[in-house]
């Protein structure tokens, strides 16, 4: 695991990544959670914030760096 | 190795939760909620800084996860019966608890299971392998070679098969017996062959019963030059008159397309089943559904009959006849020997009864052995 997780950082040098499914959302790096609540979600990144408006957001996985949610987005934005 | 563990808590937010856990720095590897209640996957490490931090609401373990759970399920007692399992079904499925010699003569059954017994394969016995098999074949074999021809022991299942072959050792003709073939029966000779003696009729002659047809006597100049005991098959055209009386009304079975699924158990006591039929009349076909120790399964399929009455005509009712009786001379009938032609003499319908009279002829084997006594001629004339 360890290998594949130093694999992965060689190939993909990305600060954070936000992968969006069809009712499932994963943030990769985020600094703090700003606000959670069932309608919105709000993340520190690293130079900007990162909002999500749906509902029926619950959190599915929480680790220090990463955030999978799942619910129904309707609206994510990039606050600068 | 990390150890994960699933601890459970009642809450109405699940996120307010989560974030209290965040903000403890503890990592929540998956989270399901299920009514009032939320499972959370956390570090084993965790669980007691969880209770300790967050005091608002009470968390209970429920189970560990991945190999955790494994370790736990897979305790040493539940090793040592599945060790025991395994041990017994192979010793189980090792033993013989059915040694079945297939022969019709009691005598030759009796001597081989004798001789298997003395070789160690009777009931409860351990199973021998393929080179142990052979070993006792060819030792009962030399045992018995006067008697047995060929045997074989098959391993089926649980039990052994032993087919015999029994030998059979010819009386061979005595050479100081004198004999002739005899017509058995008057007729047309329609064939004839001879591997010993001399042939006195042709084919197509008429012969009597009691006429010589292959004389023992070897002839040259009417003159008695040897005897022998004479071999060889005559075939004629012999008649039959038969008479053949079937009852007019006759039954026939057809199905109705309706059918029921039953189970029966064979035992050597016969074929038992388990469910009560539920159809009145009914053809039954079996198949096999599996074999335990000395018992069969059978899956049972009931077709539902029904029985229809019905009267024979006179044209359907001599044709009935003419094969019952054509059944009833053919049983008879050895190799070479037919029907050579048929004739519906009479036929008369009564009220209960179709009565047919049969012209038959046939060609069969009328050779039949008979010694005498080779004359001895007087010295002196």
């Amino acid at each position: 695991m360890h290998l594949y997780k130093t694999m992965k950082n060689f190939l993909m040098d990305f600060d954070y990544y936000i992968d969006i499914y069809e009712n499932k959302i994963h943030v990769f790096n985020y600094v703090d959670i700003l606000k959670l609540t069932e309608d919105e979600i709000l993340l520190a990144m690293t130079g900007f914030n990162l909002s999500f408006n749906g509902n029926s957001f619950v959190v599915k996985k929480l680790e220090k760096r990463e955030i999978l949610i799942e619910g129904v987005l309707n609206d994510v934005r990039f606050i600068r | 190795m990390k150890h994960y563990i699933y601890i459970k808590t009642k809450v109405r937010n699940q996120n307010k939760i989560l974030v209290k856990l965040y903000k403890n720095k503890i990592n929540v590897y998956d989270c399901i909620k299920k009514g009032n209640e939320i499972y959370l996957k956390v570090l084993n490490d965790d669980y007691e800084k969880i209770k300790k931090e967050i005091v608002t609401a009470k968390f209970y373990y429920v189970t560990d996860s991945g190999i955790f759970k494994l370790k736990k399920m897979i305790t040493p007692l539940k090793i040592f019966a599945v060790i025991l399992f395994l041990f017994l079904t192979n010793f189980f499925s090792n033993i013989i608890i059915k040694v079945n010699v297939v022969h019709s003569n009691k005598e030759i059954r009796d001597l081989v299971t004798k001789a298997l017994d003395l070789e160690g394969i009777h009931i409860w016995s351990i199973k021998k392998d393929y080179n142990t098999l052979q070993n006792i074949k060819n030792k009962i074999l030399n045992e018995y070679k006067d008697r047995l021809e060929w045997l074989e022991i098959e391993n089926i299942g649980m039990s052994y098969v032993i087919r015999i072959e029994e030998r059979i050792i010819n009386n061979y003709e005595e050479e100081n017996k004198y004999c002739h073939i005899i017509a058995s029966k008057s007729g047309i000779i329609d064939s004839i062959t001879s591997t010993k003696g001399e042939i006195l009729v042709h084919e197509g002659q008429y012969v009597n019963e009691g006429d010589i047809l292959i004389s023992g006597e070897i002839k040259y100049n009417d003159e008695v030059k040897n005897d022998v005991c004479a071999n060889g098959n005559a075939y004629a055209e012999v008649w039959y008159k038969t008479k053949v009386s079937l009852p007019i009304e006759y039954k026939t079975i057809t199905r109705t397309g309706k059918k029921r699924f039953n189970i029966s158990i064979e035992t050597d006591s016969g074929i038992y089943k388990i469910l009560r039929s539920r159809l009145l009349t009914y053809e039954t076909e079996r198949k096999v559904l599996f074999r335990f120790f000395n018992f069969t399964f059978y899956k049972e399929i009931e077709y539902e009959t029904i029985e229809t009455k019905e009267n024979y005509d006179l044209e359907n009712g001599t044709k009935k006849a003419m094969e019952l009786a054509d059944e009833k001379i053919k049983m008879k009938f050895s190799e070479f020997e037919k029907i050579n032609t048929r004739k519906v003499l009479k036929n008369i319908v009564n009220d209960s009864t179709i009565d047919v009279e049969i012209f038959y002829s046939i060609i069969e084997n009328i050779s039949k052995r008979e010694e005498y006594e080779k004359l001895v001629e007087d010295e002196g004339s």
